[in-house]
């Protein structure tokens, strides 16, 4: 893990919003990197360390190795272990290692989290300034997503600062990271003088304009060579602009060797030059190589050689049409478990995971109740089928403290008394943690290699709790492991496999490794508040009564919603009234015959998981969603606005289901064709068609959140319109 | 059973009341409540607990001390802490004439949810209260239910009273230096553990009741008058004497924070048993509080890192020069920068309020914070 301590803040403050932001990250991290953004004070760092960040450590993150990372001298350095917790980067060479990792992989992060790699989506080739064709092309002026990617930078390329008097980058557009090198270098050098900055206008392609310009800008920036210059370069490919650089310094009549370059990215092993990162084997099976020729019939994408941003962009729109085959897949299964579920109650939304003692553990856009699926006899088969593979009694049953994890403990004791007579012992901890006095170590550290115990957990989403236990048993136990969870909803079938890939793993028993095993599985978002839609429900309808002059019974209205809200959050969750409705009407509801789910006995929150389900398969799959400059593929606006779906709810649960930036269009006339589908749609007769209340009361929601246009109407039609109670508010809220 | 809660009240008629509250019994309590309390420090969280306490014991009634209710009633009335625990706590609300309030407490109590669950005071100095009328579901006041974060809460809390305290203009620097947003933070702090552990009984089930999050604003007071405001209280007259110099004090904040649950001590053994006779808590239920502040216990089952915060939030009054009244079951406990210098040793934490007599247990757990803005 790791933290920037900002000059403003304390380690002990950084230590709290880690804390409440990541508790679980913060408790499973084995090692805590905290990076000193400003100078560190004189005299011995690690003394210094040990006094401020002991709070990070002792308190917060009792189980993790502590280091510090800084600058001194221009040279970057990490200290030893600050903490009690048994260190893993013990001597100096590992730490030299670390570093370079930590600064490769936390650049390759920044490319993953931000628009920075246009990617290779269907037969899009990019154009790039050396007029080279590729399938993927990486802007870095793209990572710049705030503050923190810049200083970060900023840090990695300070060392190479030394001894230089002069900033030169290839792009303006990474001119912001230079200037912040200077303004750090200046903080950490304070004696220093004044550095002096320049950036080429152009990709270096050899024109003769280009190449005037350029020496121009050598010229002055290394004072007729009487000062070095460090040349950062946002990326090197072939090196041929480097090349063509080298040429003009010599050109221009200045010493090679007043110039010193380094590259934030590599993107291929050709060229012999520093970089931060080096991406020359590709990212996440995506490799920049490039070709003089275009794929056959691949669609051009030109890349602008002053801006490096595409000169056009493309848009295209992702039906949820079950003919296709990768779609089938996701919508099919997300009906399988919902059919088999639906109407037991074992579904909500916007709900807290609480402990045994009723205290918040975090929040779920989609909750999955373990304790009512064992009501269900789908369930109960499965859980025997996963039990069944014993054949003898485990050494011990450890589940975390949820009332769920308890209810599966007393099914698979039942069973175990039943099969073989005897039950095992049940141990119930959050962790097993070393350092804690309320559990027996003994049974584990007597077992044999031959010995097993079962590990079972309601419901698996990050898949933390998992991992400690992992983490903590390594030390005292070593027979086998079978971690059996109740629900396994991971995002992706790929991070599924990879966390049973690291659970399974067993040291020196290649065949008898841990077992990892889900009794249901459902793909879903890991959405908690930031990205739950209900606490975005919530906010936004604060935000409606505070900026609004709304007449009593729309205030009334609009706070009965936002109690519900608040209210189920912190209890059972939204089930009936997981979309909002008339409080005199009936929850929109499901007709027969849907892709997604069955209609008898169906609850909103089903129909809502189901499609949730159905919308994070389409953001996997290659021929699904997608948002990545340029190429953006979004959801089918009649998907959710039109008459693709003629059931209201299964509208609203698209809308609900998907981001903003799914549903938006980038280009206007396509934004004009969603208007228009609102339009009509708002003017749909609310005396005649189903749930059309419940659709404008959602219609208000999703355009104050942004993820609709705000419709555009006659009066006479508003006037109409303004005869229900969510039309009003709609007319309100779009100013008429 | 009578009580009379008039202008005139003060902390240890209060106690002496709660006292004769617990020795009586089951049985049915009318309180006569004057429509202003006075201005003692803690008497307006005082008259709550012992709201909530009375309810435990039977049906409470509350008697508006005037003969009669002025038209405005239902505008005037739920502007103070111990009017909304009336509304909480009360099975009616009468006059001296024994006639019923024009609104019922229900219709009271659901106009105020659906503001938002924010009051403001203007009775005195302006204050501003945010109230959870907790029942079937534990609840957070609508202008705060949104705050899932600390950082969020800060802006939602400061958002809230610059628009409160700022109308008239006076102070449009309120909520913006450093020390005051320090105060935000811990009031989150204090105010969450009271939604998570303060409204929760043995069985983790809700309890009905009120939760109260209260801030007031003292301006321009001489030291006298503020030290003539803790009759009752020596150690917070103390605090005065040691802390003000003569003259005018520009600013004091007075934060009150209510829950109605078991109270720190019998919530904590309930959730963690196993630590019910653990030699290393002390004797002393007050030892007990300390151990559970200090060590950061908490009931948060097996979470490394947690039962941090109310430690932090403390530590931050302390580092204020804050003063802390802490009344939770059977103790008064203070914290005050006079009481952290004694016989030249430093402590921490809190220590037992010198009250003359028996102290009754409390419904809940009621944290009054004072500190002076620079």
């Amino acid at each position: 893990m790791l933290v920037d301590l900002a000059d403003f803040e304390s380690p002990a403050d950084l230590a709290d919003q880690n804390y409440a932001e990541a508790p679980d990250q913060l408790a499973s991290a084995e090692v805590i990197v905290v990076r000193l953004n400003s100078r560190p004070p004189d005299g011995d760092v690690e003394t210094w360390a040990k006094g401020h960040l002991s709070p990070l450590h002792a308190e917060r993150a009792p189980r993790a190795s502590v280091h510090l990372l800084y600058l001194r001298d221009l040279v970057v350095g990490l200290t030893g272990n600050l903490g009690s917790a048994p260190g893993l980067l013990a001597d100096e060479d590992q730490r030299t290692l670390f570093i370079d990792w930590l600064r490769a992989e936390e650049l390759r992060e920044f490319v993953r989290r931000s628009s920075a790699m246009f990617p290779s989506k269907g037969n899009i080739h990019y154009r790039s300034p050396s007029k080279q064709y590729c399938n993927v092309f990486l802007r870095v002026g793209n990572v710049q997503m705030g503050r923190h990617q810049i200083d970060v930078i900023s840090f990695w390329l300070l060392p190479y600062m030394r001894g230089a008097a002069a900033l030169l980058t290839d792009t303006w557009s990474i001119s912001s990271i230079a200037l912040n090198t200077l303004r750090l270098l200046s903080l950490h050098e304070p004696s220093r003088g004044p550095s002096d900055f320049d950036m080429l206008t152009c990709y270096q392609d050899g024109t003769l304009d280009v190449s005037s310009d350029t020496r121009l800008v050598l010229r002055h920036l290394s004072r007729r060579g009487q000062r070095r210059v460090l040349f950062v370069v946002s990326t090197v490919m072939s090196g041929a602009s480097l090349r063509r650089l080298r040429a003009d310094i010599a050109s221009a009549g200045l010493d090679q060797s007043s110039f010193d370059f380094v590259s934030i990215y590599k993107l291929d092993k050709g060229c012999d030059i520093s970089c931060l990162c080096d991406l020359s084997e590709g990212l996440d099976g995506e490799t920049f190589e490039s070709h003089l020729e275009p794929r056959p019939g691949s669609t051009i994408v030109e890349i602008d050689p002053h801006t490096y941003f595409p000169l056009h962009v493309v848009e295209q729109f992702v039906g949820l049409d079950k003919a296709d085959q990768e779609k089938k897949i996701g919508i099919n299964s997300a009906k399988d478990f919902v059919d088999s579920y639906r109407g037991s109650s074992s579904i909500s939304v916007h709900r807290n995971a609480t402990d045994a003692n009723g205290i918040k553990l975090r929040h779920h856009a989609v909750y999955l109740d373990v304790a009512k699926m064992l009501d269900v006899e789908r369930f109960r088969e499965r859980f025997s089928r996963c039990l069944d593979v014993h054949k003898a009694v485990p050494t011990a049953i450890v589940i975390p403290p949820h009332e769920a994890a308890s209810h599966m403990a007393d099914f698979a004791m039942g069973h175990f008394e039943k099969h073989f007579g005897s039950k095992p012992p049940l141990i119930v901890h959050g962790q097993l943690s070393a350092l804690e006095e309320s559990w027996s170590r003994a049974p584990f550290e007597a077992a044999g290699v031959d010995d097993f115990i079962l590990i079972l957990d309601d419901v698996s989403t990050t898949g933390g709790t998992l991992m400690a236990y992992q983490k903590n048993l390594r030390e005292i136990y070593q027979g086998r492991i079978h971690y059996l969870v109740g629900v396994a909803r991971p995002p992706t079938q790929k991070e599924w496999a990879i966390r049973g890939r690291n659970l399974r793993y067993r040291a020196g028993q290649q065949d008898r490794q841990h077992v990892l095993s889900a009794i249901e599985t459902f793909h879903l978002p890991d959405w908690q508040e930031q990205d739950c839609p209900w606490c975005k429900e919530a906010i936004a309808l604060e935000h409606l009564a505070e900026t609004l002059d709304l007449p009593e019974d729309l205030a009334c209205t609009i706070s009965e919603r936002r109690r519900v809200l608040a209210d189920s959050k912190a209890s059972n969750g939204l089930t009936e009234n997981a979309l909002w409705y008339p409080s005199n009407g009936a929850a929109p509801s499901m007709t027969q015959n849907s892709i997604f789910l069955d209609h008898e006995r169906t609850t909103p929150a089903d129909v809502l998981a189901s499609v949730l389900s159905s919308i994070q398969h389409l953001r996997v799959v290659p021929s699904g969603l997608h948002f990545g400059y340029p190429h953006l593929a979004i959801l089918e606006p009649t998907d959710y606005i039109g008459a693709t779906f003629t059931d209201v709810v299964l509208r609203l649960a698209l809308m609900r289901g998907a981001h903003r930036r799914e549903l938006q269009c980038w280009r206007d006339e396509s934004e004009e064709r969603r208007r228009s589908l609102v339009n009509e749609l708002a003017q749909r007769d609310s005396s005649k068609e189903r749930d059309q209340e419940a659709l404008l009361f959602q219609m208000v929601v999703e355009i104050a959140l942004q993820k609709l246009p705000a419709p555009k109407l006659s009066d006479e039609q508003w006037e109409v319109l303004g005869r229900s109670q969510p039309g009003r508010l709609l007319q309100l809220l779009c100013g008429k | 059973m009578k009580i009379e809660a008039s202008s005139k009240l003060s902390l240890p008629e209060l106690e002496a009341a709660l006292h004769r509250l617990q020795d009586a019994g089951p049985q049915p309590t009318d309180i006569w409540l004057a429509r202003d309390v006075g201005t003692k420090f803690f008497v307006h969280s005082r008259l709550l607990s012992l709201m909530a306490t009375a309810s435990r014991n039977g049906p409470v009634t509350i008697v508006d001390w005037a003969a009669s209710f002025p038209e405005n009633w239902d505008k005037t009335f739920p502007t103070s802490i111990p009017a909304l625990a009336a509304l909480s706590y009360a099975e009616r609300i009468i006059n001296a004439k024994k006639e019923e309030s024009p609104r019922s407490a229900e219709s009271l109590r659901m106009a105020i949810e659906r503001r938002g669950g924010d009051v403001l005071d203007d009775s005195e100095a302006r204050a501003q209260a945010f109230c959870a009328f907790d029942a079937a579901e534990r609840r957070q006041p609508l202008a705060l239910a949104s705050a899932h974060n600390k950082v969020h809460f800060q802006s939602l809390f400061v958002k809230r009273l610059q628009t409160a305290f700022n109308k008239d203009g006076s102070y449009p620097d309120l909520f913006r230096n450093d020390p005051e947003l320090q105060l935000a933070d811990l009031i989150y702090e204090l105010w969450e553990n009271g939604f998570q552990h303060g409204s929760l009984s043995r069985e983790n089930k809700p309890i009905p009741g009120l939760r109260i999050l209260y801030v007031r604003r003292i301006i321009g007071e001489s030291k006298q008058s503020l030290v003539n405001r803790a009759e009752g209280f020596p150690e917070l007259k103390q605090y005065f004497e040691s802390t003000l110099r003569d003259g005018t004090l520009r600013r004091l904040y007075e934060v009150a924070i209510s829950d109605q649950g078991l109270g720190i001590v019998e919530r904590f053994l309930a959730t963690r048993p196993e630590l019910r006779d653990d030699p290393s808590f002390g004797k002393t239920p007050s030892n007990i509080v300390n151990t559970i502040i200090d060590r950061a216990l908490s009931s948060k089952v097996n979470q490394p890192g947690s039962g941090h915060g109310v430690r932090k939030a403390l530590e931050t009054i302390r580092d204020l020069g804050g003063f802390v009244s802490l009344r939770t079951g059977p103790l008064w406990l203070y914290s005050s920068p006079a009481a952290e210098q004694q016989g030249g040793k430093k402590t921490h934490g809190f220590t037992p309020v010198a009250f003359a007599g028996d102290l009754a247990s409390v419904a809940g757990t009621h944290f009054n914070i004072l500190i002076q803005a620079p």
